[in-house]
């Protein structure tokens, strides 16, 4: 076993060695990994570990307690808030997912055109800035009352309002790499600007563009649950945080725990990604530490 | 100072410019045919082509563009497609309860957010520093449509002290339009109290490690006279810089909180236009806000050059 730890310790160096020392001495950082592991494995294995199926009726048992056989209670027609809840958090995740990753390619290319090129930086931050004016929330409900309610849409949505401000962190890193010697040396000895932007500049914005997907996660989220919520998000069979809290309040007098729960499992997962956000910036970057 | 002002409101047009032209082109993302997805699956073609003539859609973009930016500049934001009434009109009527809800939130955001982060820097590494920037975190992990609804139940309903629902207008009734507003504006302010409290602790940190305030302490000034007198300006003025960020983020709580409360505003209006697809009130809520959200910026700077000249250089 020792044998083993040496030659991965070997292999991966400090880096690994710093970074899981890192993490256990950060009490927020690993509460916030622990929570966004267990709601990923309670997503991933949702059909599981769901009790019942979410959509299933069951009139008689309507706006019951929690109890052994519905662990959250039932909502108001019969369907296991529980298992709601674990298929809700499987839709938020997705959908952060893929914001996080459409975001990170649109708006990091945008991001790093404008970075590098001087001539494309005014015109492309002019329309980014005019972008960033609305509020992300409603400029989603605007796209998703054209586009309807789907949930590629809800991802298309989210993505077009969440784009600009990954090109900003982008634009920012590459602006300060690309007058470093070792690009000006890579410049010199005839690297094609392709080459020079990915080879040289990407890897080294990977630790900005990281911290600012936790934080994108986190948002993503919480914006998908405010579409549900107003009624422009997944269709409503679809089981969302959302849309459950939505529903929900018409009950909340008599069966409070119809929208307690999703909201307590929506506010710990997009906590936990602030909370990672966070721990990763101020090992990352220790200037910013405790800063916005 | 006018030079500076004069070059910012300069570089404000093309961003205001960009905020038309997107509220503009929201409508010409749709899939297709935009008058069919307004018209909606049981629509006639002579309703269709009402609607296409309505928007004048049956022109080319730029030409649409130019004279619908034209429209806006002489105040005219078309009319509902739903109801017929001047989209102008339906804002200016759910104007106040917005505005006032967004500087309630505001205000309350420093409030909250001054003192504790003066606390927590004060006290820093502590347990009271470590909860103050827990509870920060949580601000704005929060969703407001869920605080709102858990708020509105345990104090409107289960305990009555305060108003469930709508809204009263401060010009009429001061204390009756503060029991209305005080939940759905200390909903939208968890968020932004927690920005300002950890801004306002960063810079405290750094300001209390300042010499002057080696020197304030040297020559026997109380702590409260430190803190309170010599490191709180300097630490709290940067605040400033982030209203135009914290604007933002007040009005798309201001969205949700206005349904949850169900408060006859912008947001409100937002949610229902969406709901019903009538594209001219949601391009002129949100060109609306958008502006406000630029200009917002705008003062922001200047506010921040006056207090902090360095900033003009």
């Amino acid at each position: 076993m020792l044998i083993v730890r040496r030659v991965i310790f070997a292999k991966y160096g400090r880096a690994t060695g710093t970074l899981t020392r890192y993490v256990s001495q950060n009490p927020n950082l690993s509460f916030g990994l622990l929570i966004l592991v267990t709601v990923s494995l309670a997503a991933i294995f949702a059909s599981v570990i769901g009790q019942v199926d979410p959509l299933k009726l069951d009139v008689q048992h309507r706006l019951e307690g929690p109890s052994s056989s519905h662990w959250f209670g039932t909502d108001h027609l019969g369907r296991s808030v529980y298992s709601r809840t674990i298929h809700g958090g499987r839709l938020s995740l997705v959908v952060g997912a893929s914001v996080v990753a459409i975001t990170t390619v649109i708006g990091g290319l945008l991001g790093m055109i404008a970075g590098y090129d001087r001539r494309m930086d005014a015109l492309l931050m002019r329309v980014l800035d005019g972008v960033m004016a609305f509020p992300g929330l409603l400029l989603a409900m605007a796209l998703m009352a054209i586009w309807g309610a789907s949930l590629q849409n809800v991802i298309i949505a989210i993505s077009v309002s969440a784009s600009p401000s990954m090109a900003r962190v982008m634009r920012s890193a590459v602006l300060s790499l690309r007058e470093r010697p070792y690009v000006e040396a890579a410049r010199a000895e005839g690297a094609s600007t392709w080459r020079i932007l990915m080879v040289h500049i990407a890897p080294n914005t990977l630790a900005p563009m990281t911290i600012q997907t936790t934080f994108l996660l986190a948002i993503a989220m919480l914006t998908e649950a405010g579409l549900s919520f107003i009624g422009v998000g997944v269709p409503p069979s679809v089981p969302s945080w959302g849309n459950m809290v939505s529903t929900g309040r018409m009950y909340q007098e008599v069966a409070p725990w119809v929208v307690i729960f999703p909201g307590v499992v929506l506010t710990l997962t997009v906590l936990a990604a602030n909370l990672v956000g966070d721990g990763l910036r101020d090992k990352l970057d220790p200037r910013l530490r405790g800063k916005l | 100072m006018t030079a500076y002002i004069a070059q910012r409101v300069l570089s404000s047009i093309p961003v205001i410019l960009m905020v038309a032209i997107t509220t503009f082109s929201i409508l010409h993302l749709a899939p297709g045919d935009a008058a069919g997805v307004i018209a909606g699956d049981q629509a006639t073609a002579q309703e269709i082509e009402r609607i296409k003539n309505s928007l004048g859609l049956d022109r080319p973009f730029v030409d649409q563009l130019g004279s619908w930016i034209a429209d806006v500049i002489r105040g005219d934001l078309g009319r509902s497609l739903f109801t017929g009434h001047r989209v102008t009109e339906l804002i200016t009527d759910r104007l106040e309860p917005t505005v006032s809800l967004t500087v309630l939130g505001l205000l309350l955001s420093v409030c909250l957010g001054v003192p504790l982060g003066v606390l927590a820097a004060w006290k820093a590494n502590s347990w009271i520093d470590r909860s103050v920037m827990f509870f920060s975190v949580s601000g704005f992990s929060l969703p407001g449509f869920w605080l709102g609804s858990m708020l509105l139940i345990v104090f409107a309903v289960r305990l009555g002290w305060l108003p469930a629902i709508g809204f009263v207008s401060i010009f009429d009734d001061v204390p009756g339009f503060l029991r209305n507003a005080l939940l759905p504006a200390f909903t939208v302010s968890t968020s932004g109290a927690a920005i300002v409290a950890r801004m306002t602790r960063s810079n405290m940190l750094e300001v209390l490690s300042e010499d002057y305030i080696r020197t304030a302490r040297a020559k026997g000034l109380r702590e409260i006279t430190v803190v309170g007198r010599h490191a709180l300006r300097p630490a709290s003025l940067p605040v400033v810089t982030v209203v135009g960020l914290l604007l933002a983020g007040l009005l798309t709580g201001v969205v949700v909180v206005e349904t949850v409360f169900t408060i006859p505003g912008l947001g409100r209006l937002a949610a229902e236009a969406v709901l019903r697809r009538d594209i001219p009130v949601i391009q002129g809520v949100i060109l609306v806000i958008g502006t406000v959200v630029v200009i917002a910026n705008l003062l922001t700077d200047i506010a921040y050059a006056y207090l902090d000249p360095r900033i003009r250089y």
